[in-house]
Order: C-alpha cells, then structure tokens, then sequence
C-alpha cells in the first residue's frame, strides 16, 4: 500500500480515536469512573469506620435468675478486647485470599474497632410488670441504653415448659440507630447462649473452642515440586475477570465502531469522506483508530485489576508471559468483533435497524458467560480445548483457560488457537470489507441476511 | 494528457431492475464549466458517482484525468448532492481532516482555511462545532470541503440546493473564479437557467439516456425558434395581417400581452421583416425570441415520450 495511502488510514484512525477517546463523556465514563470506583472500594471500609459511632451506655435486663448481666458484662469485654482481625482472617481464608502484605485484612479489622464503648448491664430480678413498664419509661427518658426482658425459660433449660419459651424483649430509645440496634441484639442474644451454658453448669469458652471449624492451609503442588499456597476460589474468579476485561473492551470499542459508522452514513458525510479515500481504507482507519480505544479501556480496568493484585499479593497468579499472550488474545477478540461491528454498521441506516444483525454478536456476548464455569473447573478439559479452537468464540475461551491453567498450557494448543483466530480475523475482515464496501453508500430498506451474503460473494 | 478530462464511453448502470444509466457516453473537455442537466431521477448522481468510481458501471468504460478516478482522488474536488458533516466535530477540525484525507500537508492548512473561510464570509467560524451552523452556513464549509485541495477537476452534484439567492450568488461567483483559474468544472443542477447563466457546455441526460451534448451557444442557435416578437402601442391585429401578407413570415400568433410573435421561414430575413413591423406604427419593443434550456429541455423531453419512452430514446443531439 502506498505511504499516501497508509497516511489517510492514520488520519481516519486518529480522528476515530481522537473523537471517542479524547472526549469528556469517555473520559469520565471509561477511564475516571472506574478509576473512582477502585478508589473508593478501597476507602470505603476506612471511610465507614470513621462514620460509626461507638454503643455506649447502660442495658436494664430484668433477669428472674439474677445470671444474665454478668454473661452480658463478660461478653462485652470480651468484643472489646477483639480486634476483629481474626473474623475477617477467616472470611479471606473461605475466600481463598491469602493477604500477605495485610493490607486488605487490616483496613477491614480496622471497621470494627470502634463497635463497643463502655457498655454494662444492670440486673433487675423482678419481672412484675409494673418494674418493667418503669424501666422502659426511664429508658424513654434517655436513662438506659436498652432495656431487655429475658424470660427464665430462654436461660434455664431444664426448666419443662410446655412449647416453645416466650420470646426475649428488648426496647430501644427511638433514636437508637439500626446499627446499634443489630449489636444491642447481637449482644444480648449471645448473652443469653452464653448464660445458658453458665446455668447449665459447662465452661462456655471451651465449648466454643470446640465447636469452632478449624480452617485448613491447602497447597499445591507446583511445577517445581513445592507446595505452593492454593487460592482455589481465585482461581474461579482470576479467569472471569481475564474474559471479562476483554469483553469490555472489545463490545464498548465495538460499539463506538458501530454508531460511528451508523452516524457517517446517517448524516451523509460519508460520501464526503469517500471522495477522499477509498471503502477499505476508511475501514481500516476506523478499525485501527477504535482498536486504540479498546487499548485505552483494557489498559484502564486491566491496570486496576494488576493494581488490586499486587495490594493483595497476588502477582503470582500473572506472569509475563500470561499478559503476553492476554494481549494476544486481545487482538483475536477484538478485531473479530471490529469487523462484525464495521459490517452490520455499514448495512443499516439506523441503530434500530442494526438489531436484525446482532444475533451472532450476541452469541459471541454471551457464550463465554456460559462457558466461564466448566472452564474455570476444568481448564483442561474437553469443553475448554474445543471452545478454545472454535472462532469466533476462540479469544475468550482462551484468556480463561490461561486464568484457570493451573499447569502451562501446552504450547501447540495456544499456537494453534492463534492460528485459528487469526485465520477467522482475517476471513471476518476480508467478509466484512465486502459488506462495507457495498453497504456504506447504501440507502433505503436495510438488506436482509441473504443479501449480505450475496454482496460478500460479488467480486 | 488528453484534451478530456472526463471521459465516459458506454456506460450503463442497473440497480434491479432500474436502468439508472444506459450507453452513456459524455466527454468533458479539460478547462471547461459544464452543466451537467436532467430532472429529478434522470441518472444524474449515479454518473457522477461512477465518474469518482464510488459505484462501478456495469458495462463502458470510464477514463477520469487519463486514469481511473480512485488514482487521482487528491487531484479532483466533489460535492456530492447527499453531503454532511461531523456534527460534533469544529468547523476547522472537519476541514483540516478533509484537506489531510485529500493530501494537503498539515502546515499549509490553517492558512487555507482561514483565507477559504474569509473567502465564503465566514470568517468566524472555524471554532465552532457543524452543528452550531445553519443549514446554509454547512452547505458553504462542504463546498470549502470539496475544494481545499485545489483540485483541477471540480464536480459538483447540485450546488445551490437549499440555497438563498444571496449565498447561490456567492457560490456562482466561486465557481466562476475556480473556472477562470483554469478548473475543469462539471455540476449537476435540475434548475436549467443557473446552467445557461454559467456554463460554456450543456449535457442532458433524461431517464439515464443522454439528450443534448453541445456548447450552450451553439444550443441556443440551434434551438433558436426564428421568431421576431413586437410589442405594439396600437392594435395588435394591425401588426399581425400585415407581417402575415410577408413570404417570409411562417406563421403569426398573438399572445395574452397583446404581443405578435411572427414565426420566420428562414432566420436571415430577420432583419427585413423588423424594419417592415417598425414601419407599421409606434411599437413598445421589437426582438428577437431566445430559446431557455428549459424550453429545450421540455421540447427534448417530449420528443423522447413521442418516440416511444425512455427504451428507445431519440439519439442525442451532439455537436
């Protein structure tokens, strides 16, 4: 192709990316709103313990076994003491999070700090009616923090009672906020279990160190022998998030790709443009320009992705060569779904109209979706292989393959996978120069299927 | 180079079942303003388009500056007739991309632009987006558009569609300057009296079939309806039994305004029968009858449906 030539394609491909990429609108949407947004979700636990306010105060209890306020007191200062870091080690440990720097762990810990001031209970062993309607009025006046009736049944279980005991009440200060409501009742129900052991004669403490789950270390074997630490649920989750960063990338450049051609042809400044330049030339241009934007985007959710790695310690879960052939994969997906886009774009004359075509976008969309699973357990497996070697699905089933891979994948399968993808860019491409050639210029009644087919066949 | 800078033999273009164009041949002499004529779906557009090898003909061959239009896209300037702009884009921006598209270096364009947007009076625009212009302001920045290159073959589809008179009178101005310059010029119009007024060459086409291919003056002598008009004071009727007693008078009629148009057997007594209607009393005005395109354009018309419909048209009348 002459220089002259590969200029105007540069040219197209500029403007293309210049007036996508280089707007306010994409900006903010594409690059600054995710960006905010992983900011945010990792100030918003620091954010949210800043904002609570500690429960404090004095709890009434009317208690007729006179046992309850000391469980209460015992418990209280037993959360206190608690720094919450073991809670959430456990959750990141069902997780499969190993967070080795503790950045994670510990600005979550840190959200439970401030739960519990100083916080007491008050027994009172009557519970004639005339004591607690007292109480509440005091607790009305601001005088205790809450006011709880537990019935001697609820603690004393040998106590026969015919059904099930009457229900604990607990009265609140109007003001009492929802969340100070979930502790107080927390508290107070974990008061009374607790209570139940003390009246029942048992060592509460060594119980519940009896019936807590022990959690297991599970490791791998790697290629060198070692045992490695086994993040089995990430290894569901880093395949996803591979095909879903392309997904995202592709379909949003894919779809500038498509209104931008829908709107050249709607305005008429096509023809304008086509006196300048030739179809194939304004094709590239626009395929090249918005493959920068699609760049832009997978740069953009793909370095926070790194980002949110490397705080968690996670960079063993990429490599190099992983991103390499991520990159690779790239390519496949979106020029397969560029040339898809640039097709159905340059048949239609509106958006509406292009829904007719959409049919084997969306089978693109959505098949991934439904094969994440299976891939995810079984990277290995027959479904994952053959998705994997089947266009134009091929990119996406290969980036799961290669976040789910817990061994290499052998290397003629990823070549052959580049070779197929590449062979179906460059037929989808060569289809989809047909289309626009003749569809850029068309008006009127968009073609039916058969039609398109017949205009890829027309020399 | 040959002497034509456009030069069409034989073309022919179907879409379905519509012959668009048929066996059309059209030949643009290099230097020259030609109007290119027809009504409403005569095939106008479609030539033009296979001309810049947007569509292709079906049969004929289709020399554009001794080559193949797509060969020679920097060197010709087109105004299509369905044109737009990016709405969104600045009016500067849309026409440094065009003039980048069609190969002018990036430094020479702020200049062309700035003197080509003093030139169409609108010199303040080039910071604004398309969509801030009227449609008349647009219509003059993709006239620049087609032009900023310039090109030595200038084709416009329709120009002055959507024009007011002022800015019709701008832009016929800017064609003629472009011609005088030494542009090849080929625009299309379905308003004939803007292609007598400025055109040096005439080609008709009607229902894709060229009718008429000449030099406007030979047209116009060769359409001419031999006829002397007199404008009398007195009684019309006097004029006409006498100019009817003249052999070389034809035919006579009166019109609504009282006017005497004396049909003459041959055009070299024109001069003897005027001096004869002068002597017959006090008169308004006395001439000669011209013939418009559109007279032309009509009578070609008709003789085509005569002859039988568009499939077997009348042979163009060709210089």
């Amino acid at each position: 192709m002459p220089d002259g030539n590969l200029g105007k394609i540069g040219t197209i491909a500029w403007r293309e990316f210049r007036h996508t990429a280089l707007t306010k609108s994409f900006l903010f949407g594409a690059v600054i709103l995710p960006v905010l947004m992983g900011g945010c979700l990792l100030l918003f636990p620091l954010l949210l313990a800043s904002q609570s306010e500690p429960l404090e105060g004095t709890v009434a209890v009317v208690d007729p076994t006179g046992r309850f306020a000391d469980a209460f007191d015992a418990l209280v200062r037993e959360r206190q003491e608690r720094d919450g870091s073991a809670e959430v080690e456990d959750v990141m440990r069902k997780l499969g999070i190993d967070d080795k720097t503790g950045i994670l762990g510990q600005s979550l810990a840190n959200t439970g700090d401030n739960d519990y001031g100083e916080v007491t209970a008050t027994g009172f062993l009557s519970d004639d009616p005339d004591t607690i309607e007292d109480l509440k009025a005091e607790a009305r006046n601001g005088d205790w923090l809450a006011v709880a009736v537990v019935p001697a049944p609820q603690i004393e279980f040998e106590a026969t009672f015919d059904g099930d005991p009457p229900e604990i009440e607990l009265f609140l200060p109007r003001s009492t906020s929802p969340g100070h409501t979930n502790l107080l009742e927390d508290l107070v129900r974990t008061a009374t279990v607790r209570t139940r052991f003390v009246a029942a004669g048992e060592d509460f403490e060594q119980v519940q160190a009896m019936l807590d789950r022990p959690s297991i270390d599970v490791r791998r074997f790697g290629e060198d022998g070692a045992a490695d630490a086994e993040q089995s649920k990430l290894r569901m989750i880093v395949p996803f998030g591979f095909m879903m960063l392309l997904w995202i990338a592709t379909f949003t450049a894919g779809n500038f790709l498509l209104t931008s051609t829908i709107e050249e042809k709607s305005n008429k400044v096509i023809e304008v443009v086509l006196s300048a330049v030739g179809p194939l030339q304004l094709l590239w241009g626009k395929i090249l320009g918005l493959a920068l934007v699609s760049l832009v985007i997978l740069v953009t959710y793909g370095g926070l992705a790194i980002a949110s790695l490397t705080a968690l310690a996670l960079t063993e879960l990429l490599s190099w060569t992983t991103l390499a052939w991520a990159i690779v994969f790239f390519l496949i997906a979106y020029f397969t779904i560029a040339a898809l886009m640039a097709a159905i774009g340059s048949a239609v004359n509106e958006l509406s109209e292009a829904q007719t075509f959409m049919a084997p976008v969306m089978i693109v969309m959505i098949l991934p979706m439904l094969l994440w699973a299976p891939i995810a357990e079984n990277p290995d497996g027959t479904l994952a292989i053959a998705s994997s070697m089947l266009p134009p699905i091929l990119p996406f089933a290969m980036v799961m393959r290669i976040g789910a891979a817990t061994e290499a994948i052998p290397i003629w399968q990823m070549l052959l996978s580049t070779g197929l993808g590449i062979a179906s860019v460059a037929v989808l491409v060569w289809a989809a120069s047909r289309v626009f050639r003749v569809g850029i210029l068309m008006q009127g009644k968009p073609p039916s299927p058969l039609e398109l087919i017949r205009w890829i066949r027309q020399t | 180079m040959s002497s034509n800078c456009i030069d069409l033999s034989g073309v022919a273009k179907r879409f379905g079942r519509t012959e668009a164009v048929r066996g059309l041949d059209l030949q643009v002499p290099s230097g020259s303003l030609c109007g290119f004529l027809g009504p409403n779906g005569a095939g106008k557009s479609t030539t033009i388009r296979m001309i810049m090898s947007i569509i292709r003909p079906d049969v004929g061959s289709l020399r554009v500056l001794d080559g193949d239009a797509l060969d020679h896209k920097d060197r010709i300037g087109y105004l299509p007739e369905e044109r737009g702009v990016y709405r969104k884009m600045k009016v500067g921006d849309y026409l440094r991309y065009i003039g980048r598209l069609k190969g002018v270096e990036s430094a020479r364009l702020p200049k062309i632009i700035a003197d080509a947007l003093e030139r169409i009076d609108l010199p303040d625009v080039a910071r604004k987006r398309c969509e801030e212009l009227s449609k008349g302001m647009q219509q003059k920045v993709q006239f620049l558009a087609a032009i900023i290159h310039e090109p030595e073959l200038i084709i416009l589809d329709e120009p002055f569609s959507g024009l007011d008179p002022v800015n019709a009178m701008l832009l016929n101005d800017l064609i003629r300057e472009l011609h005088e310059q030494g542009r090849t010029i080929l625009f299309s119009t379905h308003v004939l009296h803007q292609a007598e007024r400025m055109c040096d060459r005439i080609v008709m086409i009607d229902r894709g079939r060229k009718v008429l291919d000449d030099r406007l003056d030979r047209i116009q002598e060769r359409f001419d309806p031999r006829t002397i008009v007199v404008e009398p004071l007195g009684d019309p009727a006097t004029v006409e039994s006498a100019l009817r007693a003249a052999p070389e008078v034809e035919s006579v009629r009166i019109d609504a305004e009282h006017r005497v148009h004396a049909r003459l057997r041959d055009l070299s007594d024109a001069d003897r029968i005027m001096s004869l209607a002068v002597g017959l009393g006090p008169l308004r005005s006395i001439g000669r009858a011209k013939t418009t395109l559109d007279e032309v354009f009509i009578d070609l018309v008709d003789q085509t449906e005569h002859v039988g419909g568009a499939g077997d048209a009348m042979e163009p009348l060709h210089a």
